[in-house]
């Protein structure tokens, strides 16, 4: 057997596990402090157990842990796997600017001091891709940062290492996106400019390494 | 005594532009474990009827902050989900409801054993300690290291040493139970 075939037939072992008596089952609240990682580490590796062996409590399971993992992912807090999740992130990118297209809303992500608390004092906290990223080129690229409070507009820069910019561009938001033929395969640095009333601030330079298209 | 309704087209088109962005980011993060979309778009209707109800000017709704708007879409779902558990209810379409995507053809003995398997399998996780078996029941659903890491909060080095440890007694206690084990 191979670790697919283990894992189908696991998915066919837990769809058929569904409590008509969901008394044995941890409560919401208890569901959503596994998911938001509170209390002794004993009881929520329990509740996270029954959980996902549970068909009726993994589809309460994914409904608090997609609002969870996205709350964290929008207001800055660590999430190492949308960082190295390269096709989550593109996706991420082309819905949410459809979203942002709707309409107003660009200050989403920019009021309470409790979610713009992290990052580079003065500057600007860049969050996507993570520094020292690899990606293939040939593909969208999301670049995502921490809001600025008071900034009317950010550029984006993705710079050669001796400093010659090869692509930018500017936006109200806290994310922006790269053609997929915007920049050729290399080594590059990313940094964001805001600009506010009060003057500029911007980012630390970080690395991105575009890798080339494997032959057809 | 209700606030009167806001009701300007700028408090409907900054509603519906936060909520939009609102979906788009939960529909993508959850599309990868088989979120359904009626349970989003259950979530982003009880959001908007609160978002309303609050009485926030459309500016005011644009100036909203995460943190706000995700504490009210976690309150609306735990809200939910209470009031599914006390009808006994769930989702229209479940996480589960892939399962059905699983069904293989074959014959009556291929179906005796699958379910033999499944049975191993689940005795097998079973019998794990709790730290590993949980992390492999992540792994077999589908969830990466760092995913998982992120999720119990542990460091990758932890998480990789418990998901190794796990799978690998999962592996010997199947073998145990007579199930072959190799890449195909």
């Amino acid at each position: 057997m191979s670790d697919e075939q283990l894992r189908t037939a696991y998915a066919r072992a837990t769809a058929a596990r569904r409590a008509a008596d969901r008394a044995a089952c941890p409560g919401p609240e208890a569901l959503q402090a596994a998911v938001r990682r509170e209390g002794p580490e004993e009881r929520r590796l329990a509740t996270l157990d029954h959980a996902l062996g549970c068909a009726a409590c993994r589809e309460e399971f994914e409904l608090l842990r997609a609002i969870e993992a996205s709350r964290r992912a929008e207001t800055g807090e660590e999430v190492r796997w949308i960082r190295s999740h390269r096709s989550l992130a593109i996706a991420l990118a082309a819905s949410l600017l459809v979203a942002v297209a709707v309409g107003p809303g660009r200050e989403w992500l920019g009021a309470p001091a409790r979610d713009v608390a992290r990052g580079e004092r003065g500057g600007i906290a860049a969050l996507l891709p993570a520094d020292g990223s690899a990606m293939d080129a040939g593909a969208p690229l999301l670049f995502v940062w921490r809001p600025v409070p008071g900034a009317a507009r950010y550029t984006l820069e993705v710079l050669t290492p001796d400093g010659v910019v090869r692509a930018s561009t500017a936006t109200t938001d806290t994310l922006a996106t790269l053609e997929a033929d915007a920049l050729a395969p290399g080594d590059y640095r990313w940094m964001v400019r805001a600009t506010t009333s009060a003057g500029e601030r911007r980012s630390p330079a970080r690395r991105l390494l575009l890798r080339g298209a494997p032959d057809a | 005594m209700q606030s009167p309704l806001p009701s300007t087209d700028s408090l409907s088109a900054a509603l519906e532009a936060l909520l939009g962005r609102f979906a788009a980011m939960v529909r993508s993060v959850g599309a990868r474990h088989g979120l359904a979309d009626a349970d989003i778009d259950e979530i982003v209707q009880e959001l908007r009827i609160r978002l309303w109800r609050a009485g926030h000017s459309g500016e005011q709704i644009g100036l909203l902050g995460a943190s706000y708007v995700y504490r009210a879409a976690t309150s609306a779902a735990l809200d939910l989900i209470r009031r599914r558990r006390a009808r006994g209810g769930a989702r229209t379409e479940s996480v589960d409801d892939h399962a059905e995507e699983l069904e293989a053809e074959g014959s009556a003995a291929d179906a005796i054993a699958r379910e033999e398997l499944e049975r191993h399998v689940v005795a097998a996780l079973d019998a794990l300690p709790l730290s590993r078996r949980t992390v492999v029941r992540l792994y077999l659903s589908g969830y990466e290291r760092e995913e998982i890491a992120e999720l119990l909060g542990w460091s990758e080095a932890k998480t990789r040493n418990l998901m190794y440890r796990g799978l690998a007694d999962l592996r010997a206690r199947l073998t145990e139970m007579g199930v072959a084990w190799g890449d195909r």
